[in-house]
């Protein structure tokens, strides 16, 4: 309740030139875009919701249901696939009994498959949140995640 | 060579020497940046001094300056390393085009993935745009926001869908308003220019392609990373430079230009690295990145991998990008995991033609050339997969 009250506010500073940050504001507040954020960006920024609703689908970045604590993001772009980013994915897919694009039962752990991170001298990459870790081969996949489910 | 250590090292004098030169003379500056032939650096090498001039010249209170950070061409990361190592280079030049036009306000769209990188540059905006408002603007991950056009559309709030040209940015760019929209590495070669001037820009270079070039090497080779380069120095000495082929490997191939450039075998090793020597290869500088693979490589696959990367970041407004790069997919997949049909190279190089003739902006025009340059290159890696198929049927 005090999120849509935050959210409110925030969007009487806003223009429909601010539709993107609009729903960026409101996945910070949640995590994610709920259904209410969304329709109060329409009424607020006088924009058809079904328009809110395709800019939002249009972005990687941006969610529809709680992702995760932790996004981990293989990239799979060329540079990184001709240095086996695939056999990594591979074994994130394995370790955490996941398939790109899904989320760990607890929340925790949400695995994607990204474009081109511009960090190929650094192949394979990956982002787990928003750093940025290279090269991840294989065999580092365990030790990342043990890292990771410590903190 | 590695890194940025010729024209595009940071250098503070030379910052402060090329805003003072805008100020005082702004008609002058910008005959300095034409006569130095500066060309776009992310693939685009139209003219800067030509384009800036264009807005300058237009009657319009309200202008705007876009510096287009959104650098997701998979192989490069010079525009990285220049927002980490020489943000007030980049800034510099995003100021000085700010006088030259007389723009109401300058934005940096900086892709979500270089948020790491937000902080530095807006110490660099504080320090030398105490006047001249620049936002930091970030994106949200979408490829396709690098087109220009797409870059202004969602700058606006709207999906990031390319627009027809014309009419130009340049005219009608943000909001409507002539807007200057040009590259990280452009705004970063300004400081230089004005500092020294047009003829010890042209030193570097070539006489149609001066200046240097970041390169962002990466694949088999020792030593990958950002290099600077005068224009012109061969593919073959780029790779040298960088170390050459690591211990155990055998160099089989590249691919110039970016993710959506030529894939060329050995013989490209003696293309001089300039638009033009680069064309005489059947392919392009784009934004500079050249990618090495080894022996080990399947070009099929390569080609695969990159379909993938381009049906997923299609914007999907038009039907030949949309569904072409569904189709090119389809088959390439098709061939990698069954062997494929008799015709499907037929079919392959009938879609990419067709799609480099008929989408809407760059990117589905693009997206093609990979395959139909390693289908001329490298057409046994295709045909293995061909062969296999009639193999299991016997």
């Amino acid at each position: 309740m005090t999120n849509l009250c935050e959210f409110s506010e925030f969007l009487s500073g806003c223009g429909k030139e601010d539709l993107v940050k609009a729903l960026k504001e409101a996945q910070s507040l949640w995590g994610y875009i709920p259904p209410d954020a969304e329709r109060m960006i329409g009424e607020k920024l006088e924009i058809p919701i079904a328009y809110v609703a395709s800019v939002k689908s249009f972005y990687s970045y941006l969610y529809s249901d709680l992702p995760a604590s932790c996004i981990i993001r293989v990239c799979r772009a060329v540079s990184c696939h001709v240095s086996e980013s695939k056999k990594t994915l591979s074994e994130f897919e394995k370790a955490l009994n996941l398939k790109a694009g899904e989320t760990t039962a607890d929340g925790k752990f949400r695995l994607e498959v990204c474009g081109c991170l511009g960090a190929c001298d650094k192949a394979p990459a990956i982002m787990v949140n928003d750093k940025l870790f290279g090269p991840v081969r294989p065999e580092d996949v365990v030790k990342i995640l043990e890292n990771l489910q410590r903190r | 060579m590695k890194g940025l250590n010729m024209l595009l090292q940071p250098d503070e004098a030379c910052i402060h020497r090329a805003i003072q030169l805008a100020r005082d003379d702004p008609k002058g500056a910008l005959d300095v940046l034409k006569a130095s032939g500066l060309r776009g650096r992310s693939g685009s090498s139209f003219p800067t001094g030509i384009k800036w001039e264009m807005t300058a010249q237009c009657s319009s209170a309200e202008k705007y300056v876009v510096c287009n950070a959104d650098e997701g061409e998979p192989g490069t990361f010079k525009d990285r390393a220049l927002l980490e190592l020489a943000a007030e280079n980049v800034v510099c030049g995003i100021v000085v085009c700010g006088i030259l036009t007389e723009a109401v306000k300058g934005y940096i769209y900086l892709r979500e993935e270089y948020s790491s990188l937000k902080a530095g540059i807006e110490t660099a905006i504080q320090k030398l745009s105490p006047d001249f408002p620049i936002e930091v603007y970030a994106g949200c991950g979408s490829y396709v926001c690098g087109e220009e056009t797409a870059l202004l559309e969602s700058l606006e709030g709207r999906r990031g869908e390319p627009q027809n040209k014309p009419p130009y940015p340049s005219s009608a760019g943000l909001f409507g308003k002539p807007t200057v929209i040009s590259n990280v590495e452009t705004f970063a070669n300004v400081p230089f220019i004005l500092s020294n001037g047009a003829e010890a820009f042209r030193m570097n270079g070539t006489p149609k392609h001066t200046g240097t070039k970041l390169v962002s090497l990466s694949g088999c080779v020792e030593n990958p990373g950002v290099y600077e380069f005068p224009l012109g120095t061969t593919i073959g000495e780029i790779f040298e430079t960088a170390g050459g082929c690591p211990e155990g490997k055998k160099l089989k191939g590249m691919q110039i230009g970016g993710g959506s450039g030529a894939v060329a075998g050995l013989d490209a090793l003696s293309a001089a690295f300039d638009d033009e020597g680069c064309a005489k290869a059947g392919a392009s500088t784009g934004t500079g990145s050249i990618l090495f693979f080894d022996e080990t490589c399947d070009v099929l696959d390569l080609c695969l991998n990159i379909s993938e990367f381009f049906e997923k970041e299609s914007c999907g407004k038009c039907a030949p990008c949309r569904l072409g790069n569904q189709r090119i997919h389809a088959i390439l997949e098709d061939m990698y995991n069954n062997g494929g049909t008799p015709d499907d190279l037929e079919k392959l190089e009938s879609l990419g033609r067709f799609m480099t003739k008929s989408a809407a902006c760059g990117l589905g025009q693009a997206a093609a050339m990979p395959l139909l340059s390693a289908l001329r290159s490298f057409k046994d890696d295709f045909l293995k997969h061909l062969r296999r198929s009639s193999l299991i049927e016997e």
